[in-house]
């Protein structure tokens, strides 16, 4: 597979403040990518970033090899985006706004338009004003704008927020059908771990506008993760003695850690050694949610 | 490319003209040149000349000559009182009074040369010196509102073109969707020289029909004059002159607007700036009267100003040089615009 979007070395500032520090990341075609991380994190800077609504301060953008600040009409002519929430002019119907935009895309036909409309499911209410559509209806005009002209890229910025359940359902249902076909590369950024786990085949988690873990959604699930409990007055003894592993304590005072099959044994070895008994061991399946506290120094120890 | 470009123009054109503001200026032009075209007719009978242009007796060729030996004996006197005065604020005064007298003999010398009969109805003192002759009379009158709200009503769509997509929110569309800013900007702009020329050119042609139907193609001499150059033109040369006048001040009005709200990514912002500049560019004349004469040339608001258009002093005095100076301005600020609005963070 090719990489469609390879972001290096991308910087931004805001005057003295630094939003985004050295921000690296490629995307292989097809994937779905779900961009994750807290409030003020820089996910919707380095969106902006990757539609070239903004300028990186250092760095690079380049759109399927194309770099997007030398030129911008031919890389950006592979993306189609949603930065934040959809935004229409209100007194036009659906139709019409999906037409003037149409305008800014090489060979738009109405034929395509309605074709897009029908696509994300408004085709009932695509003549309708545009003030009389409901956020998800937005959403979902605003993804059939994304798709006009067929692009290979498609960026959205927290498609799910502000949704009721019945949008996040259709909008998920969506962008999995959109995916169907492994041609469409789909950049999500978004709080929500459940949909973004559910949705997306690789997970990019961004904290202080640092890339903090790049993963694909198979290795997470893939990744044996045991949960060791001993006598709770050794449990930290127990967690200095595998200093050198990724142990963590957890709610109930066990320990987990990350380890495959051969390095368990060293791990039971060490407590063994030193005289602490070992009451129970669990193979526990990693959640993103736990991951991604984890990774970005979340509230995941339990004081 | 030219097609897509063009493809572009068009929806925005159309989105432009079913615009709530350009629909309400449309309505307010169009009911100010009904209530113009209603004013003016009823008024029609206490007109003292009516349609009697070249019926009216006029002087002769003696009495014209008359008045040139009499403005030329008032002018050798205005310069022997100059040699005497000392005092700055009378120097001034004489010196206004010999230019105006100064046109006044080239006028005469004009009409001479060119045979045009002197109607003592020719107000020379006015600006234009269109006279009392219907037909000019009639399309100044019914046309100057409506170009006025037409100028206005155009700088303030001018003003908010650009602006609308960031207070809306869909300049986040606009500007991912392919096409490079400057180009969008320029298809913008392309959209208000569109309107104001086809605007212009409406008003001034229903100005001119009306005039044709009410007086039929009367007007044989429209004399304007500035203090080097004198012509004469009939009603349609009038008409074409008044085209190229009013569209020229919009271009600078609303181009300079236009490339000045690029800095600004809010409408009432956009707006107030424009206001302020809309005011300095109908009173800049006035503000800056007093200023010294040999800079006034450089001053964008007493070089290109709305009211001033009436007359001939500031466009066909040395027009090209205010016409340069005009188009200098309106390259800087588009520049200065362009560069600042490519390279801005649209956040």
């Amino acid at each position: 597979m090719e990489t469609v979007l390879d972001l290096v070395d991308i910087c931004k500032n805001f005057g003295r403040k630094k939003i985004i520090s050295n921000f690296s990341m490629r995307v292989k075609e097809g994937r779905i990518v779900g961009l994750v991380g807290p409030n003020g994190a820089g996910k919707s800077t380095l969106i902006k970033i990757m539609v070239g609504l903004l300028k990186p301060t250092s760095g690079r953008v380049y759109i399927n090899g194309v770099s997007l600040s030398h030129d911008y009409e031919k890389a950006i002519s592979n993306v189609g985006c949603i930065v934040e929430n959809p935004e229409f002019f209100p007194d036009m119907s659906g139709f019409e706004n999906l037409n003037y935009f149409a305008g800014f895309r090489k060979n738009i036909s109405k034929e395509n338009i309605a074709e897009v409309a029908a696509k994300v499911g408004l085709e009932k209410r695509i003549h309708d004003k545009v003030k009389k559509y409901s956020l998800g209806m937005k959403q979902r005009l605003g993804i059939a704008l994304a798709l006009l002209g067929n692009p290979q890229i498609l960026i959205t910025d927290e498609p799910f927020n502000s949704l009721d359940h019945t949008s996040v359902y259709e909008i998920r249902q969506l962008v999995k059908m959109l995916a169907k076909d492994g041609k469409l590369t789909i950049i999500i950024s978004s709080h929500n771990l459940n949909e973004i786990q559910s949705l997306c085949t690789d997970v990019v988690f961004i904290k202080e506008g640092r890339l903090v873990l790049q993963k694909e959604m198979k290795e997470i699930a893939a990744a044996v993760h045991y949960r060791i409990t001993v006598p709770e007055e050794l449990t930290e003894l127990a967690l200095h003695l595998l200093r050198d592993f990724q142990a963590e304590r957890t709610a109930d005072s066990s320990i987990q850690i990350a380890v495959n099959g051969e390095d368990l044994n060293g791990v039971l070895s060490r407590l063994l050694e030193n005289k602490i008994p070992i009451r129970e061991i669990k193979n526990v399946a990693q959640n993103l949610e736990e991951l991604y506290l984890l990774s970005t120094g979340g509230d995941f120890h339990v004081s | 490319m030219s097609a897509r470009f063009f493809n572009l123009f068009r929806k925005e054109l159309k989105k432009t003209v079913f615009s709530k503001t350009f629909l309400l200026f449309s309505s307010v032009i169009v009911v100010t040149l009904i209530v113009s075209l209603h004013f003016y007719y009823a008024t029609l009978d206490s007109e003292p000349y009516g349609s009697s242009y070249g019926v009216i007796p006029f002087e002769d060729s003696e009495e014209l000559q008359a008045h040139l030996d009499n403005n030329e004996e008032y002018i050798s006197e205005l310069y022997g009182r100059l040699e005497v005065t000392t005092d700055s604020n009378r120097r001034s005064l004489i010196e206004k009074e010999i230019r105006h007298r100064e046109r006044l003999s080239l006028i005469y010398r004009y009409l001479q040369s060119h045979q045009i009969p002197y109607s003592q109805y020719y107000d020379f003192g006015s600006l234009t010196n269109r006279g009392y002759e219907d037909n000019f009379s009639f399309f100044v009158f019914v046309t100057t509102f409506p170009i006025i709200i037409m100028v206005v009503g155009i700088a303030v769509l001018s003003a908010l073109i650009v602006t609308n997509d960031f207070t809306i929110g869909t300049y986040k569309f606009v500007y991912t969707s392919g096409v490079s800013r400057t180009k969008v900007v320029l298809v913008k702009l392309g959209v208000i020289l569109a309107l104001l020329f086809s605007s212009c050119l409406l008003i001034l042609l229903a100005g001119l029909a009306f005039g044709l139907l009410l007086y039929a193609n009367s007007g044989k001499y429209m004399i304007m004059a500035s203090y080097s150059t004198v012509f004469h033109v009939g009603i349609t040369g009038y008409f074409f002159l008044s085209l190229l006048n009013f569209f020229s001040l919009g271009l600078f009005i609303c181009g300079i607007i236009f490339f000045i709200s690029l800095f600004f990514k809010n409408n009432v912002i956009s707006l107030v700036v424009s206001a302020i500049l809309l005011f300095l560019f109908l009173n800049g004349y006035n503000i800056f009267e007093y200023q010294n004469q040999d800079l006034a040339i450089f001053n964008v608001f007493t070089s290109v100003n709305i009211f001033d258009v009436f007359s001939v002093e500031p466009v066909f005095d040395s027009v090209w040089k205010y016409l340069g100076v005009s188009f200098a301005y309106l390259l800087i600020s588009g520049a200065a615009g362009i560069s600042w609005f490519k390279r801005k963070d649209f956040c």
